[in-house]
C-alpha cells in the first residue's frame, strides 16, 4: 500500500429511529473532528476518509453494516453505536472479524473487549457523582423509572443502593415497556405525582425520553415541586423535549457545551467557524470528537494499517478533550473522565453546580455502590483504586 | 426483593455467592509468565479480583486461596505436576486449557475441575463462569459437610443401639429401661450417652468384630460397670415407665 492512499474509517450513526438526536451530534462531532484532521495534513500526510453509513437505529443494521465496512472496505476502525444493544450487535463482529470499536456512549459496565475501545463513563463516574448531589438534600425519597433494558435497570439499582446506602429512600421504581405510548406515560406520572417522591431519577432515553417529559409537564409538575436527575438528558434531548419542561432539572454528565474552560470554548468557536452551523454539543459529541482525535493520535505514531498498532498507541494515550484532560485506562479501555453536575436552564443549556477536582478513574465492573459514613465511597479493595476527589464548591 | 426479570429464576433456598462478594475472594494463577496468562490475569484485574501467580506448580496451597487457575497443557509441556487433593479440595479449582481431546478431557474431569476455560482467553463469560463455579463449589462443600454429619450421627446411633443391646441381654432388661440406665449412668457421669455407650461396649469388649461374649460374664461385667448407678437407674425408669 502506498503511503498517500486515504486511509479508511467506518463510521455507524443513525440518522433516523429513536436515538437519531443524539447519534445526529455524534455524527457531526465525528465529521468536524475528521475535517480538523485532514486541516492539519492528515496522518503524517494520508487523509482520513470516514465511510459513512446510517443504521437508522436498528441493531442488526449495525452488525450487518459492520460486517460489510470491515470485509468490503477494509476498514480497521469503526466509530459508532449509541445504546447497548447496538453496541453488543457489532461487538460480534469486530470480535471475530478483528476490528476496532471506539464507543461514545455512557453504559452500564460489565464488558471489556479487546476490540472496543470505550470513551463514554460508566456508573462509578456519573452515578456516584450524581448520587452525593441528591444526597444534600436531607434523607430524599426517590422514585426510579426508564425503559424496560438493561442500562435503566442497571441504572437504578446503583443509583437505588447508593442513595439507601446515604440515608434516603426508594419510593418506587417502574420501568416501561419499549412500545409505551403517551396514555403509558400519562399513567406513570399520575401514580408517581401521588406518590409524591422529593425526587425522579429518570433513566428514559431518546423518545422515550421526550413523552416522559411531555406527561410530566401535562400532569402539571415542575422541578420546583419535584425534581428530575437524570444521567442522559442532555442538550441534544433538550432541544427535541423543549427547554421549558427541562427547567431546573439536573444532569450529571462528563460534558457540558456550557463549560468554560478554553479547550472547550476554542473547539466549538472552531466548530462553527468550520461548519457553519451551531454544534448541538452534548456528553456524546463530546466524546465522539474525542474518540475520532484519538483513533487519529494513535494511527500517526504508529502503523495506520495494523489494528494491533492503533489499539496499543490508543490505550494509555491521554487527550486534551473539551470536558478536560481525558486518558484511556490501559488495563480495561476505558476512560478517566471528568463528571459535572448541570441545572438545565431556560436556554437549553446547563448551569453546572458541581465538578471533581481531577480526573474520575473507570471501573466499569464495579459491582457494590454504597457510602460510607464520611460519605466516601466503600472502602473495598477496588474503591480505593478508584479514589473520588473531593467535590469543588458549588459555582454560582 | 427488587422487581426484576430474575425472580423466575430464584429458587429461595440459600442465599447464592454474589457478585457483588467478588472482590474479597483471593486468587492463584499456576500459570507461566507468557501473553495467555497475561491476558488472564489482566481480566481477573480488571474485574476487580485480587490475583497472585505461582510457577511452576508448588506442593501444596495455602488455605487462604479461595480460586486456583492452572494452565493445564503448559503444565504438561514443561513436564511439571500439577499436585491437587482432588477429594479435599482447598479451592475452587478452574483448568484453562488448549486441548479438548479425550485424554485431556479424562484428565480434567479425574482432577475434578469446577470449570474449564479455553485458550486463547476471551474475557466474555469469565465472570460467569467463575460465579457459577464458586456456587457450585460451595454447594458441595456444604453438602459434604452435612453428609459428614449424618455419618457421624450414624456411628453414634449404631453405638447406642448395640451398649442398649448388652444391657437388655445381661439384665433382661426391656429395651426402654436399658436405654434409661444409660441415660442416667450419662447424666450421673456428666456425660453424653454416645460416650456411656462408647465406655459399655469397651468394657465389655464389645468392639466391633470382636468375639462374643459369654453371657454369664456379660452379666458380670454389667453389673461391674453399672454399680452403684444400676439401682437408682431402674427405679427411675420404673417410675416414669
Amino acid at each position: 500500500m502506498t503511503s498517500d492512499q486515504p486511509i479508511h474509517i467506518g463510521v455507524l450513526f443513525s440518522k433516523t429511529g429513536r436515538s437519531a438526536v443524539t447519534e445526529r451530534s455524534m455524527l457531526a462531532a465525528t465529521e468536524f473532528a475528521v475535517e480538523e484532521i485532514n486541516a492539519g495534513g492528515g496522518i503524517n500526510g494520508r487523509m482520513l476518509c470516514p465511510i459513512i453509513r446510517d443504521p437508522m437505529g436498528e441493531p442488526s443494521a449495525y452488525q450487518q453494516m459492520a460486517a460489510e465496512l470491515i470485509s468490503e472496505n477494509k476498514v480497521r476502525v469503526i466509530l459508532g453505536c449509541y445504546t447497548s444493544s447496538q453496541r453488543k450487535a457489532v461487538l460480534s463482529v469486530v470480535d471475530r472479524e478483528a476490528a476496532l470499536l471506539c464507543y461514545a456512549a455512557q453504559y452500564e459496565g460489565f464488558e471489556y473487549s479487546d476490540n472496543i475501545v470505550y470513551f463514554g463513563a460508566v456508573p462509578n463516574q456519573n452515578s456516584v457523582f450524581l448520587a452525593i448531589h441528591l444526597l444534600k438534600n436531607p434523607a430524599p425519597r426517590l422514585y426510579i423509572v426508564g425503559s424496560d433494558y438493561v442500562w435503566p435497570r442497571e441504572s437504578g439499582r446503583i443509583m437505588g443502593d447508593l442513595i439507601q446506602s446515604g440515608g434516603g429512600r426508594i419510593a418506587g421504581e417502574t420501568y416501561l415497556d419499549d412500545r409505551a405510548g403517551p396514555n403509558d406515560f400519562d399513567a406513570l406520572l399520575k401514580k408517581i405525582k401521588k406518590d409524591n417522591p422529593d425526587i425522579i431519577f429518570n433513566n428514559f432515553v431518546g423518545e422515550a425520553n421526550r413523552k416522559f417529559y411531555e406527561a410530566y409537564v401535562e400532569n402539571s409538575l415542575d422541578a420546583g415541586r419535584m425534581m428530575v436527575a437524570s444521567l442522559t438528558t442532555s442538550e441534544a434531548d433538550i432541544r427535541e423535549i423543549g427547554a421549558s419542561a427541562t427547567l431546573g432539572h439536573i444532569t450529571a454528565a462528563s460534558y457540558f457545551a456550557s463549560q468554560s474552560n478554553n479547550t472547550n470554548r476554542s473547539c466549538l468557536a472552531r466548530y462553527r467557524a468550520l461548519r457553519q452551523e451551531e454544534p448541538h454539543a452534548n456528553m456524546c459529541w463530546d466524546a465522539a470528537y474525542t474518540q475520532t482525535h484519538v483513533v487519529a493520535q494513535a494511527m500517526r505514531t504508529g502503523d495506520p494499517d495494523n489494528l494491533n498498532s492503533i489499539r496499543s498507541g490508543i490505550l494509555g494515550a491521554s487527550f486534551e478533550a473539551p470536558q478536560g484532560l481525558i486518558s484511556i485506562d490501559p488495563l480495561n479501555a476505558h476512560c478517566n473522565l471528568w463528571p459535572k453536575i448541570g441545572v438545565a436552564r431556560a436556554d437549553g443549556q446547563f448551569e453546572i453546580v458541581a465538578e471533581t477536582e481531577a480526573a474520575i478513574r473507570p471501573d466499569p465492573y464495579r459491582t457494590t455502590y454504597e457510602f460510607d459514613d464520611d460519605m466516601g465511597v466503600s472502602s473495598d479493595a477496588a474503591a480505593q483504586a478508584t479514589s473520588w476527589p473531593r467535590i469543588s464548591g458549588l459555582r454560582q | 426483593m427488587r422487581p426484576g426479570r430474575s425472580e423466575p429464576f430464584a429458587s429461595g433456598k440459600e442465599q447464592p455467592f454474589l457478585i457483588k462478594d467478588l472482590r474479597s475472594l483471593s486468587f492463584l494463577l499456576v500459570q507461566p509468565q507468557d501473553s495467555d496468562g497475561l491476558a488472564l490475569r489482566s481480566h481477573l484485574e480488571r474485574i476487580g479480583c485480587q490475583v497472585q501467580e505461582i510457577w511452576p506448580p508448588p506442593q501444596t496451597y495455602p488455605d487462604d486461596i479461595d480460586i486456583i487457575f492452572v494452565m493445564v497443557d503448559r503444565v504438561i509441556e514443561s513436564s511439571q505436576t500439577f499436585h491437587w487433593q482432588a477429594d479435599t479440595p482447598s479451592a475452587v479449582l478452574i483448568a484453562v486449557i488448549d486441548y479438548e481431546n479425550p485424554l485431556s478431557i479424562d484428565r480434567l474431569l479425574h482432577m475434578r475441575v469446577n470449570a474449564v476455560i479455553g485458550l486463547p482467553i476471551r474475557p466474555f463469560g469469565i465472570l460467569t463462569n467463575l460465579l457459577a463455579a464458586v456456587n457450585n463449589h460451595r454447594r458441595e462443600q456444604r453438602i459434604r459437610l452435612s453428609l459428614e454429619r449424618a455419618q457421624a450421627k450414624l456411628e453414634s446411633c449404631r453405638m447406642v443401639e448395640r451398649a442398649k443391646l448388652a444391657i437388655m441381654l445381661a439384665e433382661g432388661h426391656s429395651e426402654k429401661v436399658s436405654y434409661a440406665i444409660l441415660r442416667q449412668l450419662a447424666m450421673t457421669r456428666r456425660t453424653t450417652v454416645e460416650a456411656i455407650s462408647s465406655e459399655v461396649l469397651t468394657r465389655l469388649g464389645w468392639g466391633d468384630g470382636g468375639d462374643t461374649t459369654n453371657l454369664a460374664d456379660l452379666h458380670e461385667a454389667t453389673r461391674l460397670l453399672t454399680a452403684g448407678d444400676l439401682s437408682a437407674a431402674i427405679s427411675v425408669s420404673d417410675r416414669s415407665a
